[in-house]
């Protein structure tokens, strides 16, 4: 128990709900969407149909790579990336160094994405890097749920100011909350009280958010720093730090660059840096990149996951004319500290990627238990002022929200699924979610009693959400996908999907059974 | 509204928001660097949540506004200092 005295507690109080009432819907979306975007490269290759490879980076993708360098405009050869994309396809981009028309430093070349066991190439296209990453059809699902979520598809960096605001509203809600129930450990174990409609939502409020509140501080603290620590922290730290000087924090922070030398040197063969750092990690390697391909001066950098039993991934340098191996690269600074395991740690922390698939389904599920104490907290307040109409309405409006944007997200989906075979889902995706969205906004005016409008919204994402996996067997790949070829990840999501909605289409006929059931024992009751 | 509202309302506001830009920008100079040279900057870019929160619960908490008002102002002139000290701005 935390001693406060009673005007600090109605203080605290006083913030604590009308902070979470004024930004309560925007926080709601920030952390349902976050919530759903742990799985964003689940989700990906989910909407990909699968996997295309076992992995992208593997043992056999040097003579492609070397083909492709062959057909590509020979000042796009400078620095060459490699990845992996949400089908597992291999991604080549040969890139220079140039400034596009916004007049910023940006990448100008050529992508191809190709299947790494064959080189069969599926998408080639030229430009800069801003305008092709994430922007292939295949990306258009996972990447519009991880956007709305870091920036609310707001110009930046004013969704990132947005999105960090909102994270410090959550350290508020968290602290505050913290503060003010007062018995926090007899909070985790008492259930909810149905002894009145305010009792039991104030009691299901507290009952998750206890649960909830270390993941609360945790997100809270992460999602704060992720979101103004580009926008505008690392300007001002290269102000104090490098008297403004940019290319001395470049220097420091990924290491001055090594002597030039032009001269031309076959590029090590990539299968053979692959091999060697397999057998030294024992994890497939998630990016490769050589700067300078085909020069005496290339360096080969390969970045891997964090291996079985291990919390963080880690870098490694080559040589890249000779193939030796240079060092353990640090993500942050040239050689370990403190602050670069720092940073490893909050990438860790916020993206729940530390223990695998199990990390990230933990993650999940209390990104939901936050989303349910924001939403009851919102009925809370409004269940305490349900005789003023204005209270009234914005019930209405929380009910919207909350099951409005599930349903937009699957519209989402649905837009992506419906295009996929004609290659347009980079703009039915987003106008899934308008579509849907307009939609929610809609049906208060259809149905004007809350209670109705909530039974009916519930009864929409069902649908919504059931009908995605026989969209994605009919437009994307079929069922064998999901219950013969077993992907994991494919399956999981279409099982959850399933689950889900056909929980939301038959959960208010059975409060409607449950509710008949009483009003007959009450009769029964009473006539005898 | 009151005076004691409004005050408490600028320094949870404003003077809050002020204080953990300035203590991010005066960070650098006095968090150690390590080795590597990179842990003053990572750390003044981690802790600005925390900063933030700080000076919010504190203005929040304060029952005396003139010493949280006069607190608040030493903690942003003293910070401002020390940033201006490093010579990058």
């Amino acid at each position: 128990m935390i001693n406060v005295s009673r005007e600090k507690i109605n203080r605290l109080l006083s913030i604590h709900g009308w902070s979470g009432i004024t930004l309560g819907l925007f926080l709601y979306v920030v952390i349902v969407t976050g919530a759903v975007a742990v799985l964003a490269s689940e989700i990906g290759e989910w909407s990909a149909g699968g996997k295309n490879s076992e992995a992208p980076l593997t043992s056999g993708i040097n003579k492609h790579v070397l083909a492709f360098a062959e057909t590509v405009n020979s000042e796009y050869t400078e620095d060459v990336s490699i990845f992996g994309n949400s089908a597992s396809n291999a991604v080549v981009f040969f890139h220079t160094h140039a400034t596009n028309s916004s007049g910023l430093p940006d990448d100008l070349g050529t992508m191809i994405e190709f299947k790494p066991d064959n080189g069969e190439v599926i998408l080639r296209r030229d430009g800069y890097g801003s305008e092709l990453f994430g922007t292939d059809p295949g990306s258009a699902l996972d990447h519009f749920i991880a956007e709305l979520h870091i920036n609310l598809h707001l110009p930046n960096p004013y969704g990132l100011y947005a999105t960090g605001i909102l994270g410090l509203v959550m350290f508020v809600a968290a602290g505050s909350g913290l503060v003010i129930h007062r018995s926090l450990l007899k909070d985790v174990f008492s259930p909810a009280r149905y002894k009145n409609a305010v009792l039991h939502r104030r009691d299901r409020h507290v009952l998750a958010g206890s649960w909830a509140l270390p993941f609360a501080f945790a997100l809270a603290f992460t999602g704060s720093f992720y979101s103004f620590a580009i926008s505008i922290g690392l300007p001002m730290v290269a102000k104090t730090a490098f008297g403004g000087d940019q290319m001395a924090m470049f220097s420091t922070l990924v290491g001055a660059p090594a002597a030039s030398d032009e001269t031309p040197a076959k590029t090590v063969n990539l299968d053979t840096l692959i091999n060697d750092v397999i057998s030294r990690e024992g994890v497939n390697p998630t990016n490769l990149s050589i700067s300078h391909f085909g020069r005496a001066d290339a360096v080969v950098t390969i970045g891997l996951p964090a291996p079985e039993g291990q919390f963080i991934g880690k870098t490694i340098q080559y040589n890249g004319a000779t193939g030796e191996y240079t060092r353990d690269k640090p993500f942050i600074g040239t050689q370990d500290s403190a602050g670069n395991t720092l940073i490893m740690l909050m990438g860790a922390l916020h993206f729940g990627t530390f223990a695998g698939l199990l990390s990230k389904i933990v993650w999940v599920c209390m990104g939901f238990a936050m989303a349910f104490v924001t939403y009851t907290g919102m009925q809370f307040w409004v269940e305490r002022r349900k005789d003023q109409p204005l209270w009234q309405k914005f019930n209405k409006a929380l009910q919207v929200f909350a099951f409005g944007l599930p349903i937009a997200l699957a519209c989402s989906g649905i837009g992506f699924m419906l295009s996929a075979q004609a290659t347009t889902t980079q703009f039915w995706t987003p106008v899934g979610f308008i579509l849907g969205t307009i939609a929610m906004f809609v049906t208060p005016l259809i149905w004007r009693d809350v209670t109705l409008l909530k039974k009916r919204l519930m009864f929409l994402m069902g649908i919504s959400l059931v009908i995605l996996p026989p969209l994605r067997w009919l437009f994307v790949g079929n069922v064998a996908d999901s219950f013969l070829t077993i992907d994991t990840n494919v399956l999981m999501l279409d099982c959850i999907l399933l689950i889900l909605g056909a929980y939301c289409l038959v959960k208010p006929r059975l409060k409607d059974i449950n509710v008949v059931n009483t009003d007959k024992a009450k009769i029964k009751e009473a006539m005898s | 509204m009151n005076a004691r509202i409004i005050t408490r309302t600028v320094l949870a506001g404003p003077a809050t928001l002020l204080f953990a830009i300035v203590a991010l920008a005066a960070m650098p100079v006095w968090a150690p660097a390590g080795a590597a040279g990179v842990n003053h900057i990572v750390f003044s870019l981690i802790s600005f949540p925390a900063w933030w929160a700080l000076a919010f619960f504190y203005s929040v908490l304060e029952e005396n506004l003139v010493r949280g008002s006069i607190v608040m102002a030493i903690a942003i002139g003293l910070n401002a200092y020390i940033a201006y000290l490093s010579g990058g701005w």
